[in-house]
C-alpha cells in the first residue's frame, strides 16, 4: 500500500492505495482554515487529521505529499515559522505584483522563468512580506513552498530542529516561484534576491523519481521509516496521475479553473497567458487558470434560487446562445486575464432574453468561454490539444458537458471519479519504493460530438471587447 | 362638464377600459393583455381578440351603466398602425410600434434629409413611426394606394365604431409625416420615401367626435347617439389628465416611460434635433409637446419577476423592504450591481431599438435583490440622463401611471433629481384624460389623489457622489455599440 497527501487550499485529503492496481483503498480528510493568510501548522495538523480519518497509514509503504503551488512558508534558522502564510489566492500582493513588473519589466519574467509574474507566485509574496512586515523578513533564513515543509516536517524536522538545509522540493514546485528557470532547471536566484532584498535558503530540487527522504520517529499517526516521494504541485501530481501524453489538455473546473498540456519545452508567452510549469516527469506543464470557474455556478444558483443541479437542468431548457444573453463570471476578479478589479457582468439583456433558464445557461456558457478561451491562448503559443479531458467537481454536470462539447472541435473524454492529486502523489510514493512509476489505469468517457456553436464563444469575445477586457493594459 | 364615457387605453402590454360617469368617477373597469401576433415580418395586433374584448366589456355593463353613456374616447400608443380601406377592411397588418419592418426605407436617407425631417416633423428618424411602416405596407401593396389611409391603432378602433377615418393631430405628429408648421401632412417628407400624401388621413381633434354606427351600437347595446372620438396618444392624453401646465413635467410610466413637457412652439434647434428630442402636437388647445420616451420603464417589474422567478406579491413586498432600507440608509451604492436597464432598445440621445442592457459588478456575495435595486437605481439615473437632455428647469414632476405605487422607484427618483415628485395614485389617468378630451373641457390633477414625494439632501447628496464616482463606467456601459 502507499499514501498519496494533497495539501490544498481548502482541505488535506490523505487516500490509501494498493501498489498494484492504484485502486483507492480508504481515504481521510480535513478542513484548512478558509482565511487567505493562514498559520501554517494548521496545514501540518490537518494533514495529521486526514490520516487518522483515513484509518492511519501505519500499513503503507511509502507516502508522498502534493499540495497547493506557490504559497510561501517563511521559516527561521532554527526552522520555526516565522509568521503566517499568504495563500496564493490573497490578492493583498496585487501591488507587489505591479511594482515587480514595472521594476523588471512583464516580458523579463515571462523571458527568464516563463511566468507572466501574478501576484500568486512566491516571488510576489516575498515581496509582500519584504514591504509588510519587514521584520518577519529580516528573520526569514529559508522559504519553502506547501509540500516541500510538509515534506520536511514529515521527515521530522519543525520548529528548533534547525536543519533547513534539508528542505527539498520538486521541479513542479520550484516552476511556480517566479525564480527558477526552466531553461536551465535551476534557480535564478538573483530574481529571489531582487524580490525579497536578500538570499535564503531555498530547497533543493530533485528529480522526478528521487526520494525526499524518510519518515522521522515521533510523528502521532506516521510510521517512522517509510520512504517519501518527491512530491509535486497539485497540477502536475493529476497530470501524472491522468498519465497525460503531448496533444492531451486537461481543464479541471473546480473552484477556480485551470487549463494545462505536457510539452517537452518551457514555454515562454508574452501575451502573458500561458505559466510555464515543469511537470512531475521531467517535462513542462504550460498551464492557464482562472479564478473563477464552479464558484460561477454557486453564484448563478444563489441568485436564482436554486441547487447546482436545477441550475444545470435549466440551462440545458434554453438555446445555445442563451438568446443573446451573455455573462462574463468575473464574479472575484480574474488572473487570466489579469483583471482583479473587475466583477462578472451580464451582457445583451432583454425583456425577451432576460429568462430563468437562459440565465442558467449564460452563467455556465460564460464559465465555460474562460476556460475555453485559455485552451485558445494555448494554440497562441503551438500548444494544440487533440484531446481535451475535463475534470473537477463541475465536470459532472451535464450542461458544462454539452456546452463544452458544443465549443471545442477536439474529442472531450471524463476521466473516471478519482482524486487525481492524491492518486499522483500515490504513484510518486510508489515510485519511491520501485524505482519507477507505476502504470496504473484510469478509464475514460467520451462525451458524444455534437455540433458545434459558434456563436457562444462569439459572444462571449464581443463581450470581452466591449469592456475592454480582450487585450488589458501590460501590467 | 364630461360626460359619461367609455374609455379604450390600447397600451403596449395591457388594453384598459373604463367607464366613468358624468362626475369623472370610475364606475366600472377591466384590463387585458394586449393581444398581439407575429406575421413572419414582425409584430402585429391580434384584432379580432382586440375587438372581442372591447365589445364584451361594453355588452357586460349592466344595461342601466349601458345607457347612459354618451361618448367612447379611445386612447393608444403612437407609431402603431397600418392600412386601411374606406369599406374599413385592412390593406395591411396593423403594426404594433416597435415593429421595424419598415426601418430600411430610412437607412438610404441622408445626414440633410435627416435633418429636413427633425425640421418639419420635429421627430428624429426612426422606424418606429408610422412613416417607414407605411412606405413597407404601400410597397406590399404595389404602390397603387387607391382609397388606402394610414391609421393608427386607435384610429383605426374608432373608425370601426363611427365608420370614419380620421387622424388626430396628437397620433399624426407621431408618423414622423406632419409638418408641425402647417399643421398639415407634409408632401416633401412624404416624398422622402416614395408616398403620396393622401395616403394620410384628414384631421380631426379630439373634441370632434363622429356619431357611432347603428350597426355597432346595436352590436354592444349603445345609444345610438353616443360619439366616438379619437383622444390621442396615450402620453399625451396623460398630459390632459394630469392636467399638465407649461413649466411641469409629466413622468408617464407605462410599460414604457415617458417625460413630456408642453411649450407653445416646436423645439428645433441642433441640441433637440442631436438629442433626439421629439416634438409633437398637444391633444388639445395649440400646445406643442416635447417628449421622449425610456423603452423600459414599469416592464422591468415584469421582467425582474420572469427573471427571479417570483410572484408580483413577493416582488412587491421586496421592492417595500428594499425602500424602507434606502431611506434608512441601510443600502451601499458601490456594493449593488450598476445596471444599464436597456431591456428594450435604449432612450434618447441614441433611440437604438436595438441596445440591450447590462448588469455589472456582480459578486458572489451579490443577492436578488441588490440586482432589483440596481435596475431601479438604473432607472432613476437613465430618466435623470434623459431630462438632461431637455435643458429646461422643471417647476414640478408629476408621476402617472404604474411608478406611483413602486415607492422604491419613485424615492430614488426624486432623491436623484433633488427635486419633489408628486404623485397621482389614481391608476388610469390616461384614460381620465380621454373623458376630459371627449367633452372637450380640461381635467384637473387634484382629483386624482396626488401624494407628494420628498426628496432628502442628504441621499440626494450621496447620489449625486455616487453618480460622479460611476459616471465614468455607466458612459462607457451606454456607448456600446448595438
Amino acid at each position: 500500500m502507499v499514501a498519496g497527501i494533497d495539501s490544498s487550499t481548502q482541505s488535506c485529503k490523505v487516500t490509501v492505495r494498493d501498489l498494484a492496481t492504484g485502486e483507492q483503498v480508504r481515504h481521510g480528510k480535513a478542513s484548512h482554515p478558509p482565511q487567505t493568510i493562514v498559520d501554517p501548522n494548521a496545514w501540518w495538523e490537518a494533514l495529521l487529521i486526514a490520516v487518522q480519518r483515513a484509518g492511519g497509514i501505519d500499513d503503507v509503504a511509502a507516502v508522498s505529499v502534493s499540495g497547493q503551488q506557490h504559497t510561501p512558508i517563511f521559516l527561521d534558522a532554527t526552522g520555526d515559522v516565522v509568521c503566517d502564510s499568504p495563500l496564493w489566492n490573497d490578492t493583498g500582493s496585487h501591488t507587489h505584483m505591479v511594482a515587480l513588473n514595472s521594476e523588471l519589466g512583464r516580458e523579463e519574467w515571462i523571458r527568464r522563468t516563463g511566468l507572466p509574474l501574478t501576484l500568486s507566485d512566491t516571488a510576489t509574496k516575498l515581496r509582500w512580506l519584504r514591504d509588510t512586515d519587514p521584520e518577519s523578513a529580516r528573520r526569514t533564513a529559508a522559504v519553502a513552498v506547501v509540500h516541500d515543509w510538509l515534506t520536511w516536517r514529515l521527515m521530522g524536522y519543525g520548529s528548533g530542529t534547525g536543519g533547513i538545509d534539508q528542505l527539498t522540493t520538486d521541479r513542479s514546485e520550484a516552476s511556480g516561484t517566479a525564480y527558477w528557470s526552466g531553461d536551465t532547471g535551476e534557480y535564478c536566484v538573483d530574481l529571489f534576491v531582487h524580490a525579497f532584498g536578500k538570499t535564503a535558503v531555498l530547497p533543493r530540487i530533485l528529480g522526478p523519481l528521487d526520494r525526499a527522504g524518510a519518515t522521522a520517529r515521533g510523528i502521532p499517526g506516521i510510521p517512522a521509516g517509510i520512504p517519501i516521494g518527491v512530491g509535486g504541485g497539485d497540477n502536475a501530481a493529476a497530470a501524472l496521475a491522468l498519465d497525460i501524453v503531448g496533444g492531451d489538455a486537461v481543464m479541471s473546473l473546480g473552484t477556480s479553473g485551470v487549463v494545462y498540456t505536457r510539452s517537452c519545452a518551457p514555454v515562454h508567452d508574452l501575451n502573458g497567458y500561458v505559466c510555464s510549469y515543469a511537470d512531475a516527469t521531467g517535462h513542462h506543464l504550460p498551464l492557464v487558470a482562472t479564478l473563477n470557474a464552479a464558484r460561477n455556478f454557486d453564484a448563478g444558483a444563489a441568485l436564482l434560487g436554486c441547487t447546482y443541479a436545477e441550475l444545470s437542468e435549466m440551462a440545458l431548457q434554453a438555446r445555445p446562445g442563451a438568446d443573446g444573453l451573455t455573462l462574463l463570471p468575473f464574479f472575484e476578479g480574474e488572473r487570466t486575464p489579469d483583471l482583479p478589479h473587475a466583477r462578472a457582468s451580464l451582457h445583451d439583456v432583454s425583456l425577451a432574453n432576460f429568462t430563468r433558464p437562459n440565465f442558467a445557461r449564460a452563467v455556465i456558457e460564460g464559465t465555460v468561454a474562460s476556460q475555453v478561451a485559455m485552451l485558445e491562448a494555448m494554440e497562441a503559443c503551438g500548444l494544440r490539444a487533440k484531446r481535451l479531458m475535463l475534470i473537477g467537481g463541475a465536470a459532472a454536470s451535464s450542461a458544462v458537458q454539452t456546452i463544452l462539447a458544443q465549443m471545442v472541435d477536439v474529442p472531450v473524454v471524463i476521466p473516471e471519479l478519482d482524486e487525481y492529486v492524491t492518486k499522483g502523489a500515490a504513484m510518486q510514493a510508489a515510485s519511491a519504493l520501485t524505482g519507477s512509476f507505476p502504470t496504473w489505469t484510469a478509464a475514460v468517457e467520451a462525451l458524444p460530438q455534437i455540433p458545434l456553436e459558434e456563436r457562444i464563444g462569439q459572444q462571449h469575445k464581443a463581450a470581452m471587447a466591449d469592456l475592454g477586457y480582450l487585450n488589458p493594459a501590460p501590467r | 362638464m364630461v360626460l359619461p364615457t367609455i374609455t379604450v387605453d390600447v397600451g403596449t402590454t395591457s388594453v384598459k377600459l373604463c367607464l366613468f360617469d358624468s362626475s369623472a368617477e370610475l364606475v366600472a373597469s377591466a384590463r387585458h393583455a394586449t393581444p398581439t401576433a407575429t406575421d413572419g415580418t414582425g409584430e402585429i395586433y391580434d384584432l379580432p381578440t382586440l375587438l372581442r374584448d372591447v365589445k364584451q366589456f361594453i355588452q357586460d355593463l349592466r344595461p342601466t351603466l349601458r345607457g347612459l353613456v354618451q361618448r367612447i374616447a379611445i386612447a393608444g400608443v403612437g407609431e402603431s398602425g397600418g392600412l386601411v380601406h374606406s369599406d374599413l377592411s385592412l390593406a395591411s397588418p396593423m403594426i404594433l410600434w416597435h415593429d421595424q419592418r419598415g426601418a430600411g426605407y430610412l437607412a438610404r436617407l441622408t445626414a440633410e434629409e435627416r435633418s429636413l425631417i427633425y425640421r418639419v416633423t420635429g421627430l428624429p428618424v426612426s422606424g418606429n413611426y408610422g412613416l417607414s411602416k407605411t412606405a413597407w405596407a404601400v410597397e406590399r401593396m404595389g404602390g397603387a394606394t387607391g382609397d388606402v389611409r394610414w391609421l393608427n391603432i386607435a384610429e383605426y378602433l374608432a373608425a370601426l365604431m363611427s365608420g370614419e377615418r380620421r387622424s388626430e393631430p396628437s397620433l399624426a405628429s407621431r408618423t414622423m409625416a406632419l409638418d408641425l408648421a402647417s399643421g398639415g401632412w407634409s408632401a416633401e417628407v412624404c416624398g422622402l420615401v416614395g408616398l403620396d400624401v393622401s395616403v394620410f388621413p384628414e384631421l380631426r381633434s379630439a373634441a370632434e367626435g363622429f356619431p357611432i354606427t347603428a350597426a355597432f351600437a346595436e352590436e354592444v347595446g349603445l345609444d345610438t347617439g353616443v360619439r366616438v372620438h379619437v383622444a390621442g396618444h396615450d402620453h399625451m392624453v396623460g398630459a390632459v389628465g394630469a392636467g399638465l401646465q407649461p413649466g411641469e413635467l409629466l413622468n408617464s410610466t407605462g410599460t414604457t416611460e415617458g417625460l413630456l413637457f408642453l411649450r407653445d412652439a416646436p423645439r428645433l434647434d441642433e441640441h433637440a434635433e442631436h438629442s433626439k428630442l421629439a416634438n409633437g402636437l398637444a391633444c388639445a388647445g395649440t400646445d406643442y409637446t416635447l417628449f421622449a420616451s425610456i423603452p423600459t420603464g414599469g416592464s422591468t417589474f415584469a421582467t425582474l419577476q420572469q427573471m427571479l422567478g417570483v410572484d408580483a406579491d413577493r416582488l412587491t413586498a421586496c421592492l417595500s423592504d428594499l425602500h424602507a432600507r434606502y431611506v434608512s440608509d441601510q443600502i451601499d451604492l458601490y456594493a449593488v450591481p450598476l445596471v444599464l436597464p436597456q431591456f428594450r432598445g435604449s432612450p434618447p440621445p441614441t433611440k437604438s431599438p436595438s441596445a440591450r442592457g447590462l448588469i455589472s459588478g456582480l459578486r458572489t456575495d451579490t443577492r436578488v435583490e441588490d440586482i432589483v435595486f440596481g435596475c431601479f437605481l438604473g432607472m432613476a439615473l437613465q430618466f435623470n440622463d434623459v431630462l438632461e437632455l431637455f435643458r429646461v428647469s422643471t417647476e414640478r414632476v408629476k408621476v402617472i401611471g404604474p411608478a406611483s405605487g413602486n415607492p422604491l422607484w419613485l424615492q430614488l427618483k426624486a432623491d436623484m433629481l433633488g427635486t419633489p415628485l408628486v404623485a397621482s395614485r389614481f391608476p388610469e389617468v390616461v384614460s381620465r384624460g380621454a373623458q376630459a378630451l371627449a367633452a372637450g373641457v380640461a381635467s384637473a390633477w387634484e382629483e386624482t389623489g396626488p401624494h407628494d414625494v420628498d426628496h432628502d439632501p442628504t441621499r440626494h447628496a450621496r447620489l449625486t457622489e455616487w453618480r460622479t464616482d460611476v459616471r465614468a463606467q455607466w458612459q462607457h456601459l451606454k456607448g456600446f455599440p448595438s
